[in-house]
């Protein structure tokens, strides 16, 4: 007994020396979207894409040109075709698909194994856009200095746009330059034509003088956002003890499906001149 | 006369006869009642098996050790006494009228190796005992196992089946796929919630300070309630009432003293004290250890590499390993006082503090061959834990067949966390600022009756009551991304009262056959929840030889504190207690065990299933978010349990162990959690294998042995990154987390040795002396892995277990 005892006790920890397995950081990838429906507007922004190894240097998602993508609206299945122009983007390229408000969306992905999917309902438009001052006035000021001269602009107006928000429902305002022939009014500001706010809960939203660089006619979008988006946005912060991810609506998946719905103003900018010392 | 007229009369005259003798056996009972002792040190041992030889007629004695024998034979017989680590007593009881009382003393295995005759032996460590799930631990004989410098009730308790071995950084029980706040820990009668010294490798009781150790690892009875999974019943010694005992003992790591006074011959006062000395002196083998354990002299910064691209090898992260330091200690007094021949007063007190220091210093990891650096933060990170505790009981005997014990009890647990670390972070949407500040108490205060009526030989009927009154408080204080702010952004303060009233009758030979059932209720009732709690209990064994029985067990099972773990997985995941309420429902749990055992004097083979449904239990996640103004978020589910264990024992002789096997599967449901999809639990270890052996060597030596295999636990990792633009344009980069526990960390091993002598005189010192090594082999098993994702390349820390450590143990009794 104790021979045997003895015997078998070393060889069973020589095979169990071979039990071992040792991953450091495993790998594995998901599929990331990012999907949004604008009402009354085509479906061309569904992007599908990849997350990457944590030892990577990009900061930008690889993306999926070869998914199998569908939208499924009351019954029917309407699938996407892949955009050559955008790699990783999803466009609808019949006429038989429209989104309406109300509509409920499903969509689903399929890629390489994995099944992604997602659902968000068209919210109602905002009501009763409106917009404090119809023409912004700006003033640039050539302002001499130590070494030269420097470029002031000041606006003129405070623009203030409203709707209606009993609720403390979440709306975004897009601003966009949409004048071809325009004058630039900021040669060195890093804002783009289009200017996306921050989402609100509020019923009013005050433009922000620096995020117009161009004259002319400009259109401004009140969106109504989904209780999606908001908590995405709320969310967007990780703190890395917790890890804690943003909330998403994705199922088997990372990223974001929602639906948006607006209502458009309109304004110009115009400007005038002067020379201070 | 005709035949069939003999044969009917022959038949009625053998039909009288056999009557008439049944009728005077029965009435020629008589009942027999003692004490069962220490030979040596005078105290009594209580779950002592009694039985007359030659039948399996016997009793228990109780937590006093006192025994009853209702209904034994009239005739003359021979009365055994069984205690695990004790050799077996035998005393001849003549016939006639009932005897004195009888006091069996019972001779140490350790003293009768040194030569003093012994009819038979009992088993020397463990004695798995006849109710389904119920194990006897004999602390005194602990410290022939191997150890790493101090012999321990829960490491020992770890070498059963269905106990996870494999926690080096925790000595808390996790039985049957359970967790260890799901285990009633008792210390004479005090709740215990923190039971783990130095990292987690020793438990918070002291040896020298406890008598006997019952340990139910399912389908526990009535008496006990409010914990689902199992229960660890711990009688402390109470001292000789004669002679003055003074011990004490000295390893690498810590040392220890114990000191028993007799009071007048009617009681003893007993104090035990230990501590480690790592913060006065710092052995040499001590200080190999702290640097083992601080990583400062076999630190390894390895690159990682996976992946190839573009021609070159991304070193994608790299490791090192920490351990932290530790000092504890703990202090045990009993007084113990026979006011009467049928009143035992005592008084127990109990204290165990541990500070542990989890800091690290900053360093800077070159990588050869390349001008890349990563330089790691300084961090603070220190616990305090500690347990507080006293008890008064007075049990008194009413008649030989009704006892009773009346019990007062207070316990106190504090823990305070303490942690801040500052690091440059290039991830925008990664932050950086890290600090917490934790504190949890909980004050349990209960009051409780026991009483036992044994009917007579059939029926051992159990009656009694508890209430009790638990206060718990936990804040949490955490600078984060989402708060900034000092101030605690989780504070809970709560108190509840329990009361609760149980009876169980155990009923041996049931109608008859070779049943014995033990049938009990229990209920509970609950403010917090305003809620009554029903649970039944049953269990039952049935002698289908003289050396096999088959055995099963049933129970409902709630709990009203709950231990909730804090994941963090970049740091190691902590927890707090609560108690249940209206939000955190009382946990619940459903037992079921089935099995069987072959025994005979020297073997044990034993086969016990377990099923375990649970639900209300409970997570929290500071990860997981329900809204996105969430700090933190409770989530309640379910879980299940199940597996079967087997034991090969063998109990005496030269060489003696047993070697067990556990195939488990613990999982858990959380409708809010992992897309509500099951995940097995942390907990959760399919294989385990233990193989014990303890080799008399001859001249009072002894070699023991322990080897431990676990197929790896679950983990949950960071797996990826990914990257979200917003409406506005920015753009916000992201760590995404597994799966919860999909993946597996390496399998554990470890093998432990251990030598030593006892020598010493009757009636004069006894030493024992040894050396141990805890982790022979040096195997390197990994706890769990830590994560900075703010450097670049990412810095994984293996957190590891002890490596291979000897020591060196001296302890010496005196009387």
């Amino acid at each position: 007994m104790k021979k045997l005892v003895l015997f078998t006790l070393p060889l069973i920890m020589v095979l169990l020396q071979g039990c071992n397995n040792n991953p450091v950081i495993p790998e594995a990838t998901q599929i990331v979207l990012r999907g949004y429906l604008y009402a009354n507007e085509p479906v061309q922004d569904i992007e599908v894409m990849s997350s990457f190894p944590l030892g990577s240097s990009d900061s930008t998602n690889p993306p999926i040109t070869t998914a199998t993508v569908a939208l499924l609206k009351s019954g029917n299945s309407y699938p996407l075709s892949p955009d050559t122009a955008r790699p990783g983007y999803y466009y609808y390229q019949g006429t038989g698909l429209t989104v309406n408000v109300g509509d409920m969306f499903n969509i689903e992905v399929d890629y390489n194994g994995q099944s992604v999917t997602a659902a968000t309902v068209v919210p109602p438009k905002p009501q009763n856009v409106a917009l404090s001052v119809s023409n912004l006035h700006f003033r640039i000021d050539t302002i001499q200095v130590r070494f030269g001269t420097r470029i002031s602009v000041t606006g003129l107006d405070t623009a203030i746009v409203t709707w209606d928000n009993p609720d403390g429902q979440y709306f975004y305002v897009v601003t966009e330059s949409i004048d071809s022939t325009a004058q630039l009014l900021r040669p060195d500001s890093s804002f783009t034509r289009r200017f996306t706010s921050q989402p609100t809960n509020e019923n009013s939203y005050r433009i922000n003088n620096n995020s117009i660089l161009y004259t002319g006619k400009h259109v401004l979008k009140v969106y109504r956002v989904n209780k999606e988006y908001a908590d995405l946005y709320r969310s967007r912060q990780q703190d890395s003890r917790e890890l804690n991810e943003p909330l998403t609506n994705v199922k088997g998946g990372l990223g974001i499906f929602s639906a948006f719905a607006s209502d458009s103003l309109y304004f110009t900018v115009s400007l005038d001149s002067s020379t201070s010392e | 006369m005709n035949v069939f007229t003999r044969l009917s009369v022959r038949t009625l005259v053998l039909l009288s006869t056999l009557t008439l003798g049944i009728t005077t056996l029965y009435s020629q009972t008589r009942t027999i009642q003692g004490v069962v002792k220490d030979a040596q040190s005078g105290e009594r041992l209580p779950n002592a098996t009694l039985m007359i030889k030659g039948t399996k007629v016997g009793a228990k004695s109780n937590l006093e050790g006192f025994f009853v024998l209702p209904n034994a034979p009239d005739s003359q017989f021979v009365l055994e006494a069984r205690f695990v680590g004790y050799g077996v007593e035998e005393v001849k009881i003549p016939s006639g009228q009932k005897p004195e009382d009888i006091v069996l003393e019972l001779t140490t295995q350790d003293v009768l190796l040194q030569g003093v005759t012994v009819f038979a032996e009992e088993a020397t460590v463990l004695k798995t005992e006849s109710e389904p799930s119920l194990s006897t631990i004999s602390p005194r004989q602990l410290l022939t196992l191997p150890n790493v410098g101090q012999p321990d009730i829960f490491r020992s308790m770890q070498l059963l089946p269905g106990v996870s071995g494999t926690n080096d950084r925790e000595s808390g029980l996790y039985v049957r796929g359970g967790t260890p706040d799901q285990n009633l820990i008792l210390f004479d009668g005090m709740t215990v919630y923190h039971v783990d010294h130095f990292f987690g490798f020793f438990s918070a009781f002291n040896p020298d300070a406890v008598k006997d150790v019952q340990f139910y690892k399912g389908g526990y009875p009535a008496e006990y309630g409010g914990r689902l999974s199992s229960v660890v019943d711990m009688t402390g010694k109470a001292g000789d009432p004669n002679n003055l005992h003074i011990g004490a003992g000295l390893n690498l790591l810590s040392g220890d003293v114990n000191v028993g006074i007799p009071l007048f011959g009617q009681g003893s006062f007993l104090v035990a004290f230990r501590r480690s000395y790592s913060d006065i002196i710092q052995s040499s083998a001590y200080t190999s250890l702290y640097d083992f354990l601080t990583g400062s002299s076999s630190s390894t910064s390895s690159p990682r590499g996976f992946g190839v691209g573009e021609g070159r090898q991304r070193f994608s992260g790299f490791s090192t390993q920490s351990t932290p330091t530790e000092i504890f200690h703990d202090l045990n007094s009993k007084l113990t006082y026979n006011l009467t021949s049928h009143d035992i007063v005592s008084a127990s007190f109990y204290n165990s503090i541990d500070n542990l220091d989890n800091s690290q210093q900053g360093s800077t990891l070159a990588f050869p061959g390349s001008n890349l650096q990563v330089t790691t933060p300084p961090t603070t990170d220190i616990t305090q834990q500690g347990n507080l505790g006293a008890s008064a009981k007075w049990f008194h005997q009413w008649t030989d067949r009704l006892y009773s014990n009346i019990l007062v009890a207070t316990a106190k647990y504090t823990s305070d966390y303490d942690y801040d670390v500052n690091r440059t972070n290039p991830n925008a949407a990664t932050q950086n600022q890290q600090s917490t500040d934790e504190q949890n108490i909980i004050n349990d205060n209960s009051f409780r009756i026991d009483n036992q009526w044994i009917l007579d030989n059939i029926h051992d009927v159990s009656f009694g009551t508890e209430v009790s009154r638990t206060d718990a408080a936990y804040s949490l204080a955490a600078t984060t991304v989402f708060n900034q702010s000092q101030a605690p952004f989780l504070d809970s303060r709560e108190q509840a009262m329990q009361t609760a009233v149980y009876v169980q009758d155990k009923w041996s030979r049931f109608a008859g056959t070779l049943l014995d059932l033990t049938l009990g209720l229990r209920t509970t009732a609950y403010t917090l929840t305003s809620q009554t709690f029903w649970e039944p209990r049953f269990s039952w064994r049935y002698l289908l030889t003289e050396n096999v029985s088959l055995k099963g067990a049933y129970g409902v099972y709630h709990q009203f504190v709950n231990r909730i773990i804090n994941q963090d997985l970049s740091q190691g995941s902590r927890d707090f207690w609560v108690l249940s309420d209206n939000s955190l429902q009382p946990g619940g749990a459903i037992h079921y065990i089935l099995g069987g055992t072959w025994e005979n004097q020297g073997y044990l083979f034993d086969v016990e299933g377990y099923y375990k449904s649970l639900d209300n239990l409970v997570e929290f996640s500071q990860r997981f978010r329900i809204t996105a103004d969430d700090l933190y978020s409770f989530y309640s589910g379910s879980g299940t349990s199940r597996g079967v264990e087997l034991l090969l024992q063998k109990k005496q002789g030269t060489l003696n162990g047993w070697i067990s096997y556990t195939l488990g599967r613990a999982e858990n449901v959380f409708p809010e959690l992992n897309n509500g999809n099951p995940f097995p639990a942390d907990q959760d270890q399919t294989h385990e294998l233990k193989i014990v052996g303890n080799l008399a060597l001859g001249d009072n030596w002894t070699a023991s042995s322990t080897f431990i295999f676990g197929s790896g636990t679950p983990y949950t990792s960071p797996v990826s990154q990914y990257a979200i633009q917003l409406l506005d344009g920015s753009n916000n980069l992201y760590t995404h987390v597994s799966d919860m526990n999909a993946y597996r960390l390496p399998s554990y091993q470890r093998l432990d040795a251990s030598i030593s002598k006892r020598f010493g005189e009757e009636n004069s010192s006894h030493w024992l002396v040894g050396v141990s090594a805890f982790n022979l082999l040096n195997h390197t098993n990994i706890a769990y892995y830590q994560y900075d994702l703010s450097t670049d390349p990412i810095h994984v820390t293996e957190v590891t277990g002890l490596g291979f450590t000897p020591t060196i143990f001296v302890q010496v009794d005196f009387q």
